[in-house]
């Protein structure tokens, strides 16, 4: 009896060591991504495939009113990282990924988990609640973050260029791929939204590493985001 | 004064009559190739009389005298405050280059509101030639 409990306790102890090399191990291989990054070079944009209803809010859009940064509210993480010239800061911490962006100030702290652990309730990881409740975690070198609960209506995903009046419904999820390769990083950002899309929306960016510039308060204020204030 | 450089010549006389039917559109932190013909180069000359350094986006707003003799007010639609900070010390101008009253001379992209240009470069009153120029990769610059 007393050597089975002695190989009981051994394996226990094996497994708790093995667990915790597997945690070091895991913590080892995160990516480093702490740095401030900028977008100067353009983002990519796979061929949207729409939906019925994707094509119709798509010929519906009016740029002069039915953009969300009208109020200084950004439209969705895709319009956020297409923004050029405006850095963003990633900070690694334990347990949560905080990424300030100069844009409308927004701040996100994501928490990170294990993907096969039991996940925390979802909450607002924004600023701003029309930017969803995100959670990430590590994959090889790669941190991943996927993100839904983006609020109940459907509104405009970008007003970027030929791309303008893509949309998004309360079904949109999507997947962010963040890969360093030295001073560059890759971000990847997959949306699903079976309303708008029928097949998922990729939109790939390229960002620099900066050494120069830091985030700063960008007080967006809607007076003056509307130039018929004047 | 008003000149337009574009690829697609468009008349004068269009301008001007809209300009007059049409009040000072309302614009927004946008896109700026949905709200600007990137195809466009036009000058505009006038006075300036507002400046409004703020992000998203800065404003100049001037008194022009068209070339029928009207009055109008353009608007001059600039980049952000914070990145015409950190890229104006390297274009060598700041935002106190801009100075209310004075005559100044603006080129860009022509605005698909009426009246209204993107800030590409300007002529000062003093005769000094600015511009406004980033890092960005030529498709970015439409971004910006």
């Amino acid at each position: 009896m007393a050597g089975i409990r002695s190989t009981a306790k051994f394996s226990q102890q094996s497994a708790g060591v093995v667990c915790a090399l597997l945690l070091a191990t895991r913590a080892l291989a995160a990516p480093d991504l702490e740095a401030v990054w900028i977008l100067y070079k353009a983002e990519k944009f796979a061929t949207p495939e729409l939906t019925e209803m994707g094509e119709r809010l798509r010929d519906g859009y009016d740029f002069r009113t039915a953009d969300p940064a009208l109020r200084c509210i950004p439209a969705s993480w895709t319009r956020v990282y297409s923004n050029p010239n405006t850095p963003l800061e990633i900070h690694q911490e334990e347990g949560a990924i905080t990424i300030q962006y100069e844009l409308f100030d927004i701040v996100r702290t994501i928490p990170l988990i294990e993907p096969n652990a039991t996940l925390p309730p979802r909450q607002a990881s924004a600023n701003f609640a029309e930017l969803g409740s995100s959670l990430a975690w590590y994959d090889g070198n790669a941190l991943v973050v996927h993100t839904d609960k983006y609020g109940d209506d459907t509104r405009v995903l970008t007003t970027i260029r030929q791309w303008a009046g893509l949309h998004q419904s309360s079904l949109m999820s999507t997947v962010e791929r963040y890969v360093r390769e030295g001073d560059t990083l890759h971000v990847e950002i997959t949306h699903f939204d079976p309303l708008i899309y029928s097949q998922p929306l990729v939109v790939t960016y390229t960002l620099d590493r900066e050494t120069e510039y830091r985030v700063e308060h960008y007080g967006c204020d809607p007076q003056d985001a509307a130039i018929n204030a004047l | 004064m008003y000149k337009q450089f574009s690829r697609r010549r468009c008349s004068w006389n269009t301008v001007v009559v809209a300009a007059v039917l049409v009040p000072l559109a309302s614009l927004a932190h946008h896109s700026v190739p949905v709200n600007f013909d990137m195809q466009s180069d036009i000058e505009v000359t006038g006075k300036i009389t507002r400046t409004k350094w703020v992000n998203p986006h800065s404003q100049l707003t001037l008194d022009v005298v068209s070339d029928t003799g009207e009055a109008e007010t353009w608007l001059v639609e600039m980049n952000a405050l914070n990145t015409i900070r950190r890229l104006g010390k390297r274009l060598g101008w700041s935002t106190d280059n801009f100075v209310v009253g004075e005559k100044i001379t603006v080129g860009g992209w022509k605005g698909r509101h009426e009246r209204s240009v993107y800030f590409r470069r300007a002529t000062l009153a003093s005769g000094r030639k600015i511009i406004w120029e980033s890092r960005l990769d030529p498709d970015l610059t439409k971004l910006e």
